[in-house]
Protein backbone atom coordinates (compact mmCIF):
# COMPACT_ATOMS: atom_id res chain seq x y z
CA UNK A 1 0.00 0.00 0.00
CA UNK A 2 1.44 3.30 -0.97
CA UNK A 3 0.27 6.87 -0.49
CA UNK A 4 2.71 8.26 -3.00
CA UNK A 5 0.87 9.12 -6.21
CA UNK A 6 2.62 7.64 -9.21
CA UNK A 7 2.21 6.54 -12.80
CA UNK A 8 4.17 4.66 -15.38
CA UNK A 9 4.37 6.61 -18.65
CA UNK A 10 6.43 5.46 -21.64
CA UNK A 11 8.44 3.13 -19.42
CA UNK A 12 9.22 5.85 -16.88
CA UNK A 13 8.13 5.87 -13.26
CA UNK A 14 6.54 9.27 -12.56
CA UNK A 15 6.41 10.05 -8.83
CA UNK A 16 4.00 12.79 -7.76
CA UNK A 17 4.69 13.86 -4.18
CA UNK A 18 2.11 16.34 -2.92
CA UNK A 19 2.25 19.30 -0.55
CA UNK A 20 5.47 18.84 1.39
CA UNK A 21 8.53 16.67 1.78
CA UNK A 22 9.87 17.69 5.18
CA UNK A 23 11.86 16.03 7.97
CA UNK A 24 8.68 14.50 9.36
CA UNK A 25 7.65 12.62 6.19
CA UNK A 26 10.86 12.23 4.13
CA UNK A 27 11.45 8.69 5.43
CA UNK A 28 7.95 7.62 4.35
CA UNK A 29 8.55 9.09 0.88
CA UNK A 30 11.85 7.21 0.66
CA UNK A 31 10.31 3.89 1.72
CA UNK A 32 7.51 4.22 -0.84
CA UNK A 33 9.83 5.38 -3.63
CA UNK A 34 12.21 2.46 -2.97
CA UNK A 35 9.37 -0.07 -3.17
CA UNK A 36 8.27 1.37 -6.52
CA UNK A 37 11.81 1.51 -7.93
CA UNK A 38 12.45 -2.08 -6.83
CA UNK A 39 9.54 -3.43 -8.80
CA UNK A 40 9.22 -0.96 -11.64
CA UNK A 41 11.02 1.13 -14.20
CA UNK A 42 14.32 2.64 -13.07
CA UNK A 43 13.91 5.78 -15.15
CA UNK A 44 12.28 8.20 -12.74
CA UNK A 45 10.61 11.58 -13.09
CA UNK A 46 9.73 13.55 -9.96
CA UNK A 47 6.66 15.52 -11.04
CA UNK A 48 6.63 18.43 -8.56
CA UNK A 49 3.46 20.13 -9.83
CA UNK A 50 1.66 19.49 -6.53
CA UNK A 51 4.69 19.97 -4.29
CA UNK A 52 4.83 23.25 -2.34
CA UNK A 53 7.79 22.57 -0.12
CA UNK A 54 10.95 20.49 0.10
CA UNK A 55 13.60 20.53 2.84
CA UNK A 56 17.10 19.07 2.86
CA UNK A 57 15.57 15.84 4.17
CA UNK A 58 13.58 15.73 0.92
CA UNK A 59 16.69 16.48 -1.16
CA UNK A 60 18.41 13.64 0.61
CA UNK A 61 15.75 11.11 -0.40
CA UNK A 62 15.74 12.36 -4.00
CA UNK A 63 19.50 11.81 -4.06
CA UNK A 64 19.33 8.33 -2.52
CA UNK A 65 16.51 7.37 -4.90
CA UNK A 66 18.55 8.69 -7.84
CA UNK A 67 21.60 6.70 -6.73
CA UNK A 68 19.43 3.59 -6.56
CA UNK A 69 17.98 4.23 -10.03
CA UNK A 70 21.41 4.96 -11.51
CA UNK A 71 22.91 1.82 -9.99
CA UNK A 72 20.13 -0.17 -11.71
CA UNK A 73 20.95 1.42 -15.07
CA UNK A 74 18.30 4.15 -14.98
CA UNK A 75 18.23 7.79 -13.97
CA UNK A 76 16.19 10.53 -12.35
CA UNK A 77 15.08 14.00 -13.34
CA UNK A 78 12.65 16.63 -12.07
CA UNK A 79 9.65 18.30 -13.72
CA UNK A 80 7.28 21.19 -12.99
CA UNK A 81 9.01 22.60 -9.91
CA UNK A 82 7.07 25.51 -8.37
CA UNK A 83 8.84 28.61 -7.15
CA UNK A 84 9.76 27.51 -3.58
CA UNK A 85 10.86 24.05 -4.65
CA UNK A 86 12.79 25.53 -7.58
CA UNK A 87 14.68 27.89 -5.26
CA UNK A 88 15.70 25.00 -2.97
CA UNK A 89 16.80 22.88 -5.95
CA UNK A 90 18.89 25.75 -7.29
CA UNK A 91 20.53 26.66 -3.96
CA UNK A 92 21.50 23.01 -3.52
CA UNK A 93 22.75 22.59 -7.09
CA UNK A 94 20.19 19.84 -7.75
CA UNK A 95 19.01 21.71 -10.86
CA UNK A 96 22.41 21.03 -12.43
CA UNK A 97 22.70 17.42 -11.28
CA UNK A 98 19.22 16.27 -12.24
CA UNK A 99 17.87 18.87 -14.66
CA UNK A 100 14.61 20.79 -14.29
CA UNK A 101 11.94 20.42 -16.95
CA UNK A 102 8.77 22.41 -17.60
CA UNK A 103 6.70 19.34 -18.41
CA UNK A 104 6.63 15.64 -17.57
CA UNK A 105 6.87 14.91 -21.32
CA UNK A 106 10.11 16.89 -21.62
CA UNK A 107 11.46 15.17 -18.50
CA UNK A 108 10.68 11.70 -19.91
CA UNK A 109 12.31 12.64 -23.24
CA UNK A 110 15.48 13.73 -21.40
CA UNK A 111 15.86 10.28 -19.82
CA UNK A 112 16.14 8.76 -23.31
CA UNK B 1 -0.16 43.40 11.74
CA UNK B 2 2.35 42.52 14.46
CA UNK B 3 1.59 39.05 15.73
CA UNK B 4 3.51 36.53 17.77
CA UNK B 5 3.53 32.74 17.84
CA UNK B 6 4.94 30.74 20.78
CA UNK B 7 5.51 26.99 20.69
CA UNK B 8 7.09 24.38 22.97
CA UNK B 9 8.34 21.38 21.00
CA UNK B 10 8.81 17.79 22.10
CA UNK B 11 11.94 15.83 21.17
CA UNK B 12 10.31 14.24 18.10
CA UNK B 13 10.82 14.82 14.36
CA UNK B 14 7.03 14.81 13.84
CA UNK B 15 7.03 18.18 15.60
CA UNK B 16 8.55 19.69 12.44
CA UNK B 17 5.26 19.10 10.60
CA UNK B 18 3.36 20.80 13.43
CA UNK B 19 5.70 23.82 13.29
CA UNK B 20 5.16 24.21 9.53
CA UNK B 21 1.37 23.83 9.92
CA UNK B 22 1.28 26.47 12.67
CA UNK B 23 3.53 28.83 10.74
CA UNK B 24 1.38 28.54 7.62
CA UNK B 25 -1.67 29.56 9.70
CA UNK B 26 0.29 32.37 11.37
CA UNK B 27 1.49 33.74 8.02
CA UNK B 28 -2.05 33.60 6.61
CA UNK B 29 -3.33 35.59 9.62
CA UNK B 30 -0.51 38.09 9.19
CA UNK B 31 -1.15 38.53 5.48
CA UNK B 32 2.24 37.10 4.51
CA UNK B 33 2.17 35.36 1.11
CA UNK B 34 2.64 31.55 1.34
CA UNK B 35 5.74 31.67 -0.84
CA UNK B 36 7.58 33.84 1.74
CA UNK B 37 6.11 31.95 4.68
CA UNK B 38 7.42 28.66 3.30
CA UNK B 39 10.95 30.07 2.94
CA UNK B 40 10.87 30.93 6.64
CA UNK B 41 9.43 27.49 7.46
CA UNK B 42 12.28 25.87 5.58
CA UNK B 43 14.96 27.57 7.68
CA UNK B 44 13.19 26.61 10.90
CA UNK B 45 12.63 23.03 9.67
CA UNK B 46 16.37 22.66 8.99
CA UNK B 47 17.49 24.13 12.33
CA UNK B 48 14.94 22.18 14.41
CA UNK B 49 15.80 18.96 12.55
CA UNK B 50 19.49 19.53 13.36
CA UNK B 51 18.74 20.07 17.04
CA UNK B 52 16.52 16.97 17.23
CA UNK B 53 18.93 14.78 15.26
CA UNK B 54 22.16 15.78 17.05
CA UNK B 55 21.98 17.99 20.15
CA UNK B 56 18.94 16.33 21.70
CA UNK B 57 19.30 12.84 20.18
CA UNK B 58 18.42 10.16 22.71
CA UNK B 59 17.58 12.59 25.51
CA UNK B 60 14.26 12.43 27.29
CA UNK B 61 14.73 15.84 28.93
CA UNK B 62 15.22 17.71 25.64
CA UNK B 63 13.12 20.83 25.18
CA UNK B 64 12.91 23.32 22.32
CA UNK B 65 11.05 26.61 22.50
CA UNK B 66 10.20 28.70 19.47
CA UNK B 67 8.97 32.28 19.31
CA UNK B 68 8.09 33.85 15.96
CA UNK B 69 7.25 37.52 15.54
CA UNK B 70 6.11 39.55 12.58
CA UNK B 71 7.26 43.16 12.89
CA UNK B 72 8.83 45.92 10.82
CA UNK B 73 8.34 44.08 7.55
CA UNK B 74 10.21 40.99 8.70
CA UNK B 75 9.70 37.63 10.33
CA UNK B 76 11.85 37.06 13.43
CA UNK B 77 12.43 33.76 15.20
CA UNK B 78 14.07 32.83 18.47
CA UNK B 79 14.80 29.13 18.79
CA UNK B 80 16.16 27.81 22.11
CA UNK B 81 17.19 24.29 23.14
CA UNK B 82 18.83 22.71 26.19
CA UNK B 83 21.28 20.54 24.24
CA UNK B 84 25.07 20.78 24.57
CA UNK B 85 26.64 24.02 23.29
CA UNK B 86 26.55 24.02 19.49
CA UNK B 87 26.74 26.87 17.01
CA UNK B 88 25.43 25.56 13.67
CA UNK B 89 26.77 28.58 11.78
CA UNK B 90 30.49 28.30 12.58
CA UNK B 91 31.17 25.17 10.57
CA UNK B 92 32.75 25.88 7.21
CA UNK B 93 29.61 25.30 5.20
CA UNK B 94 29.65 25.22 1.45
CA UNK B 95 27.12 23.64 -0.86
CA UNK B 96 28.17 20.08 -1.64
CA UNK B 97 28.89 19.41 -5.31
CA UNK B 98 29.55 16.55 -7.69
CA UNK B 99 27.63 14.09 -9.83
CA UNK B 100 24.89 11.73 -8.65
CA UNK B 101 27.41 8.99 -7.86
CA UNK B 102 29.89 11.28 -6.08
CA UNK B 103 27.47 13.43 -4.21
CA UNK B 104 27.29 12.89 -0.46
CA UNK B 105 23.84 12.69 1.12
CA UNK B 106 23.23 15.48 3.60
CA UNK B 107 25.14 18.65 4.41
CA UNK B 108 22.67 20.94 2.69
CA UNK B 109 20.51 22.11 5.60
CA UNK B 110 22.65 25.01 6.81
CA UNK B 111 23.34 26.09 3.22
CA UNK B 112 19.57 26.44 2.76
CA UNK B 113 19.13 28.30 6.08
CA UNK B 114 21.79 30.83 5.05
CA UNK B 115 20.16 31.27 1.64
CA UNK B 116 16.71 31.99 3.13
CA UNK B 117 17.56 34.21 6.11
CA UNK B 118 18.83 37.78 6.11
CA UNK B 119 20.32 37.67 9.61
CA UNK B 120 21.44 34.75 11.80
CA UNK B 121 22.89 34.82 15.29
CA UNK B 122 23.89 32.17 17.79
CA UNK B 123 24.55 32.63 21.48
CA UNK B 124 24.90 30.38 24.51
CA UNK B 125 22.77 31.76 27.27
CA UNK B 126 22.00 30.24 30.70
CA UNK B 127 22.53 26.63 29.62
CA UNK B 128 20.58 27.10 26.37
CA UNK B 129 21.53 27.37 22.72
CA UNK B 130 19.71 30.39 21.30
CA UNK B 131 19.34 30.95 17.58
CA UNK B 132 18.02 34.32 16.54
CA UNK B 133 17.10 35.00 12.95
CA UNK B 134 15.36 37.43 10.67
CA UNK B 135 13.89 37.21 7.19
CA UNK B 136 12.80 40.40 5.47
CA UNK B 137 9.53 40.16 3.58
CA UNK B 138 9.71 41.87 0.21
CA UNK B 139 6.88 44.34 -0.34
CA UNK B 140 4.65 42.84 -3.00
Amino acid sequence: MTNLNHDVIDGCLVLRPSRRIDSANAKAFEDEAYLLVDKGPVKIVIDSADLDYISSAGLRVILTTAKKAKAAGGGLTIACAKVNVREVLMVSGFDTIFGLHDSVEAAIASLG
Amino acid sequence: MAGQLDMVLANDLQEVARVIDQLELFCAEEGIVPQQGLRFCLALDELITNILSYGLAGRDDGVITLTVEHRNGALHADLADNGPPFDPFVSDVHAPSGSVEEREVGGLGITLVKAMMDRLEYRRDGGLNRLNMEMKIPVA
